[in-house]
C-alpha cells in the first residue's frame, strides 16, 4: 500500500475516492475491489475473461459515477451500491447470451418474470467474495510481522487445510505451537481486517 | 503428558495469544494445545472473536487471479486510464461567487457590464454559475444570463463542454424549450456565459413547493408539454440528462412550459468537482442507469421527466432517502410505490404511464418522448373541453343499479333535453361563421343518457331497434329506440369499455375494455361465452364478417387475432405506438389499424402480414373505416382532416379538413355516398363521400364527440361522446 498507514491521519478511500484526480485512492480502490468484482463474476458463472471484462466495466461505471455523489459516510452502503452495479451488469451479461425459446402464449410473460433480477441474488457470495478480499489484503500487510515459522504454520493449516501434526512436522515446530502460531495470526488479521474496513467506510 | 496439565484459563489463553504469558507457563499451555481440542477451539475463537474469519481464509490461495488471467491486464488498463488529471483539486470550500467578473455599468440603474449586456440584477445561483438578468442594449430586449462559475471556467475541459452543449442548445427553437441566443466570452479574462431567453414566472420546483400534488389537468398540461421540448431536443440528438422541476419553467401569464438547461449537468459531471453543493446534486430524478455511472440516452430523460410526473401526483418524488446513496440505491433496485396509494385520484392511465417512464430498463420505458408527447397530447385533449361540472360522473346509485343485470331504467331523457336546448344555443351562436344552409337545424329524433360518462362506442343492431352504448363505466348499455329506455345493461369490463360490435346478424357482441379483455356476448345469456386477453388496454376492435375471428389492438400496439374457438391468440402482430382503430374490410381479407403513429397499416386479415403502410396525417390517427364495398378507407384523427383511400392500392383518393378540432368518429353510409364524421368540436357532419362536400352539420353535443354509427338502411345516425348522451339524427 503506498498510502501512510496511521488510521488518524488516513482520510477515508472513499472521500478520497470523491475527488476523482487522486490517483493513489484510485489504485487502492481497484486493488480492493478488483478482485471481488472479479470473483463474484466468476463464483456466479463467468469465464476468466468475461469477468476480467467485467471488472473492468464496473471499475469504469464507479468512475462515472464517483464525482457526482454526495456520500453519507454514515451509511456503509458503498458496497451494497457496488454490488448492486455487479450484479446488474452480470444479469445483463448473462441475459444477452441466454437463448430464449420465443414462442406465443405466455411466452412474454415468461421473459418479463425471467427479466426481473431476485434482489438478494448473492448478496451472500459477495459478502463471502469481500471478506475474503479484506483478509487477503491484510495477510499481505501483517505478514512481515511474523517470524517465518509462524506464518508458515498458519498458512499450512489456516489457509491450505493441513493438519497440525503435518503443518508441525514441515515446519519443525510443536503441534501445539502451530496451533498457537495459527490463532496468533489470526488474531493479527482480525484486528487488521477491522482496521482496514473503518479506513474504507469511516 | 499433555492432556495431564490443567486446560488454561481464558485469560491466559488471550496472554498466549498476544505473547504476554510468563516463559514456563507459557510452554506449559503451548504443549497442552497439542492434545487438547476443547483448547485449540476455544483459543481460536478468542483469537477471531468469534467471526467467521477461519472459514474466509482457508483456501484463500485460490482467491486471486492467477497470474495468467485476463484480471491483471484488465486491472493495468483500469490503472492507467482513471483518473484523467494528476493535480488533486482544491478541498478548500468553493469560494462564493462574486460579481468581479462585471465591468462598470453604463447607467448607475444597473449593477455592471459585460458585453453588450447592462445587467439589472442576479436572478439565482445555481450548480453551474450565477445567473443574471439583463438588457441587451444591442438588440434593446431583457435577457436572462448564465455565467459559468469560475472554479469550473478554470478547467479548460469543462470550460470547452460548456460552450459545446450550450450551442447544441442553442440549435433547438421550440416554444417547450428556453431559447439560448448566443454563447459568448467576457472580455477581460475568457468568462464564458451564456444569453438566454428571459422567463417570467416560476419553476415547477417553485411551484411544486407551493402546491403539491398538482391538480391533475395541471399535471397533463406540464408533462405533456416537458415531452413535446424534450422530443425537439432529442430530435437534435441532445440529451438533457437532469430533468427535473428545478429545470421546468413555467412561464406566466401564458402557462408555457420551458426546459432550460440542457447538457449542462455533464459539464459538473466531467469536472468532477465534488466539493458539497456542487456537483449535480440531487439524484432524486436520475435514471437507474445513469445511477450506477452509465451513459445516459434519451431515455434516462424520459425516467427523469417519469420521476417528476410522479412528485406532481404522489406529492412527493418516487425515491426518496435519507442520503444521495441510499437513493442510488433505492433507484437502482427499489420499486416506487403505486401512485394510487399515494394519491388515490390518479387516473388508471396516468399511474400506468408513470409506471412505464420508471421502468428500471431503458428498454421496458416508453421509448421515445415523442410518444410520450402523443399519449399525453390524447389524454389532454379528452378533457380540456371538460371541467368538472360538466362531465357526468358515476354517481354511487347509478353504480349500485348497474349491479343488478337487465334491468330498466327509466333514463333522464327530458331533463338532458333541456341541457341541450340551452347548450345547443351557445353553440349555434359560436359557431355562426359556419355557411347557413350546412347547419341543419334538426334536432335529435332521440337522446339516450344515462348520465354514466362518456361513451366511448355506439352501434345499432340490425334491426335498428337496438342501441348499443359502450360507456366509461364499464358498462354496456342496451338502448330499445322506440321507447328510448335501457333494455339491459352489461356489465362488460373493469374500467372504461372502448369498443363494442354487433356480430353482422346481431345475436353475438363483442366488447374490449381497459382491462385488456375482448369479451364475446350472447345476448340471451347474462355471462360472456368467451373471454380473451390482451396484455393492455384495448382500444380498437373488430369481428370478422364469418362471426368467427376477433381483432383487437391494444395501447402499446399489439395486435392479436383469436377463433372464437381457442382461448389463444391465433396471430399475434406489433406495431410502434397504441393502436386506437381496428377494422376489417367486408370481405374479411384485409385488416386496417391506425393509432398513435400517425400511419394506416393494412394487414392480411388471415396471415396478420403487412400489406401496405399509408401515411399522410400529421397527428394520431383515433377512427377508421371501410366503406361497405371495401374500395374505399376513411381515415381521421388529430390533424382535423378527413382522408380517404383506395384501400387496394393505397393511393390517397381525396382529404379535406372536417372539423376545427380532433375528429374521433368517421361512418359511411351504407350506400357509400355519405361519410359522417363527428369531433372535438361537438358537431356532427355529414359529407359527400366522394368529393368531401358538406352535406350537413348537426349540433346538439355540449362536448367532443367520440364515436358515430349509421343504422343499416342508413336513415338514422348516433353520435356518442363526452357528455355521455348518445343522439340520433335522422338522414334526410
Amino acid at each position: 500500500m503506498s498510502v501512510d498507514d496511521s488510521p488518524q491521519t488516513r482520510v477515508s478511500l472513499l472521500v478520497r475516492l470523491r475527488d476523482g484526480s487522486n490517483q493513489v485512492a484510485w489504485r487502492e480502490f481497484m486493488q480492493i475491489y478488483g478482485p471481488v468484482v472479479y470473483g463474484f463474476a466468476r463464483s456466479r458463472g463467468l469465464q476468466d475473461a468475461d469477468a476480467a471484462d467485467l471488472m473492468q466495466d464496473v471499475m469504469r461505471s464507479v468512475i462515472g459515477a464517483m464525482g457526482r455523489f454526495d456520500y453519507d459516510r454514515n451509511q456503509g452502503t458503498f458496497r451494497g451500491w457496488l454490488f448492486t452495479v455487479t450484479r446488474n451488469k452480470i444479469f445483463n451479461f448473462l441475459s444477452a447470451r441466454r437463448i430464449r425459446p420465443q414462442g406465443s402464449g405466455d411466452s412474454a410473460t415468461n421473459r418479463m418474470l425471467q427479466a426481473e433480477p431476485d434482489p438478494n441474488d448473492g448478496s451472500d457470495d459477495w459478502e463471502v467474495e469481500y471478506q475474503r478480499r479484506l483478509a487477503g489484503l491484510a495477510m499481505e500487510r501483517v505478514k512481515s510481522e511474523f517470524q517465518e515459522k509462524t506464518w508458515r504454520a498458519f498458512w499450512l493449516t489456516a489457509v491450505e487445510g493441513a493438519a497440525a501434526a503435518d503443518a508441525a512436522r514441515q515446519v519443525g515446530i510443536s503441534s501445539g505451537a502451530v496451533y498457537v502460531a495459527k490463532s496468533r495470526v489470526l488474531a493479527r488479521l482480525k484486528e487488521e481486517v477491522e482496521t482496514i474496513m473503518q479506513q474504507e467506510e469511516s | 503428558m499433555n492432556s495431564d496439565t490443567p486446560c488454561p484459563r481464558a485469560d491466559e489463553l488471550s496472554q498466549l495469544l498476544d505473547g504476554s504469558l510468563a516463559g514456563e507457563r507459557q510452554r506449559e499451555c503451548i504443549d497442552h494445545m497439542e492434545g487438547c481440542e476443547c483448547c485449540q477451539t476455544k483459543l481460536e475463537e478468542i483469537a477471531t472473536g468469534g467471526t467467521n474469519l477461519s472459514r474466509v481464509v482457508k483456501h484463500l490461495h485460490q482467491a486471486v487471479p492467477v497470474a495468467t488471467s485476463a484480471y491483471w491486464p484488465a486491472l493495468s488498463a483500469l490503472v492507467d486510464e482513471a483518473p484523467q488529471s494528476t493535480t488533486p483539486r482544491p478541498t478548500a470550500p468553493r469560494r462564493e461567487l462574486t460579481l468581479d467578473f462585471l465591468g462598470p455599468p453604463s447607467d448607475a440603474a444597473y449593477i455592471g457590464r459585460v458585453g453588450q449586456f447592462d445587467v439589472m440584477r442576479v436572478l439565482g445561483r445555481g450548480g453551474m454559475g450565477v445567473v443574471l438578468e439583463a438588457f441587451d442594449t444591442r438588440l434593446q430586449r431583457h435577457v436572462a444570463i448564465k455565467v459559468l462559475d469560475p472554479d469550473l471556467a478554470a478547467d479548460e475541459i469543462a470550460r470547452q463542454r460548456f460552450c459545446r452543449e450550450a450551442r447544441a442548445a442553442a440549435s433547438i427553437t421550440h416554444e417547450n424549450v428556453v431559447a439560448v441566443h448566443n454563447v459568448e466570452k467576457s472580455g477581460d479574462d475568457g468568462l464564458p456565459y451564456l444569453v438566454m431567453q428571459l422567463i417570467a414566472g416560476e419553476s415547477l420546483e417553485q411551484r411544486l413547493e407551493r402546491e403539491s400534488p398538482l391538480p391533475l389537468r395541471e399535471i397533463v398540461r406540464i408533462g405533456m408539454q416537458a415531452a413535446h421540448g424534450l422530443e425537439a431536443a432529442h430530435a437534435q440528438g441532445l440529451i438533457h440528462r437532469d430533468i427535473k422541476p428545478g429545470n421546468i419553467l413555467l412561464e406566466s401569464p401564458h402557462d408555457r412550459v420551458k426546459l432550460t438547461d440542457f447538457g449542462l449537468a455533464r459539464v459538473a459531471d466531467d469536472v468532477k468537482l465534488t466539493q458539497s453543493g456542487f456537483v449535480s446534486g440531487t439524484p432524486l430524478y436520475m435514471a437507474p442507469e445513469q445511477a450506477m455511472g452509465e451513459e445516459a440516452d434519451h431515455r434516462s430523460d424520459l425516467f427523469s421527466l417519469g420521476a417528476v410526473l410522479y412528485e406532481m401526483c404522489a406529492g412527493r418524488p418516487p425515491f426518496t432517502g435519507t442520503s444521495a446513496l441510499a437513493i442510488l440505491r433505492q433507484i437502482a433496485d427499489e420499486r416506487h410505490r403505486p401512485l394510487r396509494e399515494l394519491n388515490a385520484k390518479t387516473p388508471d392511465w396516468l399511474s400506468h404511464t408513470v409506471d412505464r417512464l420508471l421502468a428500471k430498463k431503458p428498454a421496458d420505458r416508453i421509448p421515445s418522448a415523442a410518444q410520450l408527447a402523443e399519449l399525453l397530447d390524447y389524454e389532454w385533449a379528452l378533457m380540456k373541453t371538460s371541467t368538472s361540472e360538466d362531465v357526468p360522473t358515476v354517481c354511487q346509485e347509478a353504480q349500485k343499479k348497474r349491479t343488478i343485470r337487465n334491468r330498466s331504467i327509466a333514463a333522464a331523457v327530458g331533463a338532458t333535453f333541456l341541457a341541450v336546448g340551452l347548450l345547443g344555443g351557445k353553440f349555434l351562436s359560436k359557431n355562426s361563421g359556419l355557411p347557413a344552409s350546412a347547419v341543419s337545424s334538426a334536432e335529435p329524433a332521440n337522446v339516450l343518457s344515462a348520465n354514466a360518462g362518456t361513451v366511448w362506442a355506439v352501434e345499432f343492431d340490425p334491426t335498428s331497434q337496438t342501441v348499443a352504448m359502450a360507456v366509461e363505466d364499464g358498462a354496456v348499455r342496451l338502448w330499445d329506440l322506440p321507447t328510448a329506455s335501457v333494455k339491459s345493461t352489461i356489465d362488460a369490463h373493469r374500467g372504461v369499455v372502448w369498443a363494442s360490435q354487433f356480430s353482422r346478424g346481431g345475436e353475438l357482441l363483442a366488447t374490449a375494455g381497459d382491462d385488456g379483455l375482448v369479451k364475446l356476448w350472447e345476448l340471451s345469456q347474462p355471462e360472456p361465452i368467451r373471454i380473451f386477453e390482451h396484455p393492455n388496454a384495448v382500444r380498437g376492435l373488430a369481428m370478422a364478417h364469418d362471426e368467427r375471428t376477433l381483432f383487437a389492438g391494444g395501447r402499446e400496439g399489439g395486435l392479436r387475432a383469436w377463433s372464437f374457438d381457442a382461448d389463444q391468440p391465433r396471430l399475434e402482430a406489433q406495431q410502434p405506438g397504441a393502436i386506437y382503430s381496428v377494422v376489417i374490410s367486408p370481405d374479411d381479407g384485409t385488416l386496417a389499424t391506425a393509432g398513435s403513429e400517425k400511419v394506416i397499416r393494412l394487414w392480411n386479415a388471415k396471415t396478420l402480414t403487412q400489406k401496405l403502410r399509408l401515411e399522410g396525417h400529421t397527428g394520431p390517427i383515433y377512427c377508421l373505416a371501410f366503406n361497405h364495398d371495401g374500395r374505399r378507407l376513411a381515415s381521421v384523427g388529430w390533424d382535423k382532416t378527413v382522408r380517404i383511400w383506395d384501400a387496394a392500392s393505397g393511393q390517397i383518393v381525396n382529404s379535406w379538413v372536417g372539423h376545427e378540432g380532433d375528429i374521433w368518429g368517421a361512418a359511411f353510409s351504407p350506400d357509400d355516398t355519405k361519410l359522417a364524421t363527428g369531433g372535438q368540436d361537438g358537431a356532427v357532419k355529414l359529407w359527400n363521400a366522394d368529393t368531401g362536400e358538406l352535406l350537413a352539420t348537426y349540433l346538439g353535443h355540449k362536448l367532443a364527440i367520440h364515436t358515430i354509427a349509421f343504422n343499416r338502411d342508413g336513415t338514422l345516425l348516433a353520435s356518442g361522446g363526452r357528455d355521455g348522451a348518445v343522439r340520433v339524427w335522422k338522414i334526410e
